[in-house]
């Protein structure tokens, strides 16, 4: 091959060379953009995350403490059990005392029979005695017609007392049964209770110190994620730069293939070796300046990698807890445990206060069946008072007859003590069934409305655990998206990055093999005029690899081959060589 | 004071005004009547609490606790009209007595009804035939004759007789 064959072939080389630096540039150009655009993303994911940390700090601790929450509704649902029970107790005692009371009331019917009997004995008594007598005694008829009248009508209503007693004897005797019942499922209720309480506190305060350091952990994720992202930034910065240099580089090689190749096409074959000895000369430099260069981008890459990697790690921690807080991977994780056994309690609750109301709804049937024997026992009482003002006008008209009205005087008395016994009666079955009607009432109205304000019935105490676990809820569906995002965005990002770093690697490759090309187009062009004019080329120094300057790499090169400046073209100058060298120090 | 002295027994209705007990003689009372309702008179002195119909006679009522001096009767279902018969001028009249409570027909051994006293009682001694004793307890008795004047009387009589034509 002569020398202009290898001249072409050396130029033809140089495009080669010069198109793949414009490729690297090209592809570096998109790696890095695409990584900007990737980071950028990254960056609005971890300002999320650092938003629903503090979003989920607020919710979860200040605005509304679960644990402080839960711990109130647990204290006011023991304070609502123990009114419950006592309640209970006391309905039972009620309860005991209105079967007591209708009994002693149905034992007071022989008396009221004895009465009835007397009435009408009295009433026949007087009136034989008032046969006896002559017209003066008359007034007596009306005694007569009056007892008569009164053990008429006296009689049906204790009867409809004591088929009434018997109603509420049964009634109450129900609602005996009743709260028995429900003392007994209220006592293992109670002891259930307690023990969930102190179940739920225990898992409550873990999910609180979980969610406590989940929120913590997003914080300082937040921090190290905008740390990274920041370095990363730098790189891109850095990237820029060199893409900058590499562009000045293959312009330098344009401008030097362009010349050679003139210089062939005129034929001028000394100016094109002129070019091309030259650009052995730049080429070194300047394959140097881009393989590192393509070291500074690779390790702005590998930088890159580790940040994200660094990242990815804290968001698998922090993805970690919160699945472990939320249960989304497995059923016994804190919050669904939790969650669990609040509605195992809140729906024991419910079905407690069923219980309660139903026990209730039998006392106050108790209440209303007394309100009614009451009813009956006032008409009977005004019998007595009846009875009473017979004996007295019999006695006034007595006194008034004079002696022949002894017999009737006695009469008289004897009235007056029916209507005592009367009076006796009605006042003592009065005085069961106000008792047994005012405990009852009492009872309901205690019922009605709660002893202390601050307990709660089971049912309210139910529904704000609900309302307590569908915040909690919230908090984790918000935590569990935000999670979600972080890592899949993570991922995206990370491979990105290894696609990125490998196609870098690639392009290192390749610049290498752009540095091994100008070597050995040196060698080439060195031996070639060696051998056409006997020049001996500097020992040493072109066949190292090791890196000099260019203004002596320059000196070398002009001595061995004498060869002297093109005219009228532009060329590389030393200083400009010089300056992309100090460029290269720059990195 | 008269008529205390007397020695056989008489028989007396006891009744209680303002937690004290009170009694008249029976002869002077007609019937005890629970007090249900009364139809209030225009013009007449407080004490007049109203009239009630008593098997179509109209029978001014009078309210005793006023009467002597105490608060006004409170209606319970104690409390009674005890229906007598007053004289005032040697001429009967009806009238009916508001009291809390009617207690019992008692009888008093003359030996047992003192002379009432001077001072220290609630109530002006001239309206009191004498002080009972029974079971260490005191019986104001009444003379029902005394506690009405003549001219509260007519009054009342008047007032009643004058609204009754009028209605």
């Amino acid at each position: 091959m002569d020398a202009q064959e290898l001249l072409k072939n050396d130029v033809q080389q140089l495009y080669v060379v010069t198109a793949e630096l414009k490729q690297f540039i090209v592809d570096s150009e998109k790696v890095f953009l695409d990584a900007g655009a990737k980071l950028h993303s990254l960056q609005l994911d971890a300002n999320n995350l650092l938003n629903d940390s503090a979003h989920a700090i607020a919710m979860g601790q200040s605005g509304h403490d679960p644990a402080s929450e839960l711990r109130v509704e647990l204290e006011r649902l023991d304070k609502h059990l123990n009114q419950g029970q006592s309640k209970t107790e006391r309905g039972l005692q009620v309860l005991a005392g209105v079967l007591a009371g209708i009994t002693n009331l149905s034992a007071l019917e022989s008396d009221f029979q004895t009465i009835v009997a007397t009435l009408h004995a009295l009433a026949s008594t007087t009136q034989l005695e008032n046969s006896r007598r002559d017209s003066v005694n008359a007034g007596f008829d009306s005694v007569v017609t009056d007892l008569r009248q009164m053990a008429a009508d006296i009689k049906p209503k204790f009867n409809e007392v004591l088929e009434q007693s018997r109603d509420v004897h049964t009634t109450a005797e129900a609602g005996l049964r009743q709260a028995k019942t429900f003392l007994d499922r209220h006592r293992r209720d109670v002891s259930r209770f307690r023990r969930e309480t102190q179940t739920h506190l225990h898992a409550m305060a873990e999910a609180c110190a979980t969610s406590s350091v989940l929120a913590d952990k997003s914080t300082q994720s937040v921090a190290s994620v905008k740390t990274s992202i920041e370095s990363v930034l730098q790189s891109l910065q850095i990237q820029d730069i060199a893409r900058q240099m590499i562009e000045h580089i293959v312009q330098d090689l344009d401008e030097f293939a362009s010349g050679a190749q003139r210089a062939l096409s005129d034929k001028k074959v000394e100016e094109a070796q002129s070019w091309l000895a030259e650009l052995n000369i730049v080429a070194r430099v300047e394959a140097a300046q881009a393989a590192n260069v393509c070291d500074r981008l690779l390790s702005s890459l590998a930088q890159i990698d580790g940040s994200i990697q660094s990242i990815v790690a804290t968001l698998s921690s922090i993805a970690k807890e919160s699945l472990r807080f939320s249960g989304k991977s497995n059923g016994a994780s804190l919050l669904r445990s939790l969650e669990h056994g609040i509605r195992g309690t809140s729906e024991a609750l419910c079905a407690h206060d069923a219980q309660e109301a139903a026990m209730l709804r039998a006392l106050a049937s108790v209440s209303t069946t007394a309100e009614g024997v009451e009813a009956l026992v006032d008409e009977v009482a005004s019998f007595g008072r009846d009875a009473r003002f017979i004996g007295l006008n019999a006695m006034v008209k007595a006194v008034h007859v004079g002696q022949s009205g002894v017999t009737l005087r006695v009469l008289a008395r004897e009235v007056q003590e029916v209507a005592d016994q009367i009076g006796a009666f009605t006042t003592a079955a009065a005085k069961i069934m106000r008792s047994v009607g005012s405990e009852a009432h009492m009872l309901v109205g205690e019922t009605s409305s709660a002893l202390d304000p601050s307990a709660r019935t089971g049912a309210a105490v139910a529904a704000n655990l609900e309302a307590l676990m569908g915040r909690l809820g919230d908090y984790q569906h918000a935590l569990e998206m935000t999670v979600d995002s972080l890592l899949s965005g993570s991922a995206v990002l990370r491979a990105e990055v290894s696609r990125t770093s490998n196609s870098l690697h690639g392009l290192m490759a390749r610049t290498k093999g752009l540095r091994e090309l100008s070597l050995r187009l040196t060698k080439m062009q060195a031996d070639a005029l060696v051998a056409a004019r006997g020049a001996t080329p500097p020992a040493g120094r072109v066949h190292t690899d090791d890196w000099y300057t260019m203004e002596d790499e320059r000196r070398v090169q002009r001595t061995a081959l004498g060869l002297s400046q093109p005219k009228g073209e532009k060329m590389p100058k030393p200083a400009d060589a010089s300056s992309a060298e100090g460029s290269v120090e720059f990195f | 004071m008269e008529a205390t002295t007397a020695s056989s027994t008489a028989q007396y209705l006891t009744f209680k005004l303002d937690q004290e007990l009170f009694a008249v003689d029976i002869a002077k009372v007609r019937e005890v009547l629970e007090f249900t309702s009364m139809t209030k008179v225009p013009r007449t002195p407080d004490f007049m609490r109203g009239v009630i119909n008593l098997r179509g006679n109209v029978v001014p009522v009078v309210d005793m606790r006023l009467k002597l001096g105490l608060s006004i009767t409170e209606k319970t279902v104690d409390t009674c009209v005890v229906i007598s018969e007053v004289a005032v001028d040697g001429e009967s009249t009806v009238l009916g007595a508001l009291v809390d409570s009617v207690q019992e027909v008692i009888d008093l051994d003359a030996s047992n009804v003192a002379p009432p006293p001077h001072m220290g009682s609630r109530v002006d001694t001239a309206v009191i035939r004498g002080m009972g004793k029974r079971d260490e307890q005191f019986i104001m008795i009444l003379d029902l004759d005394r506690v009405f004047t003549a001219e509260e009387l007519r009054s009342s009589s008047t007032g009643v007789a004058a609204d009754v034509s009028q209605s």
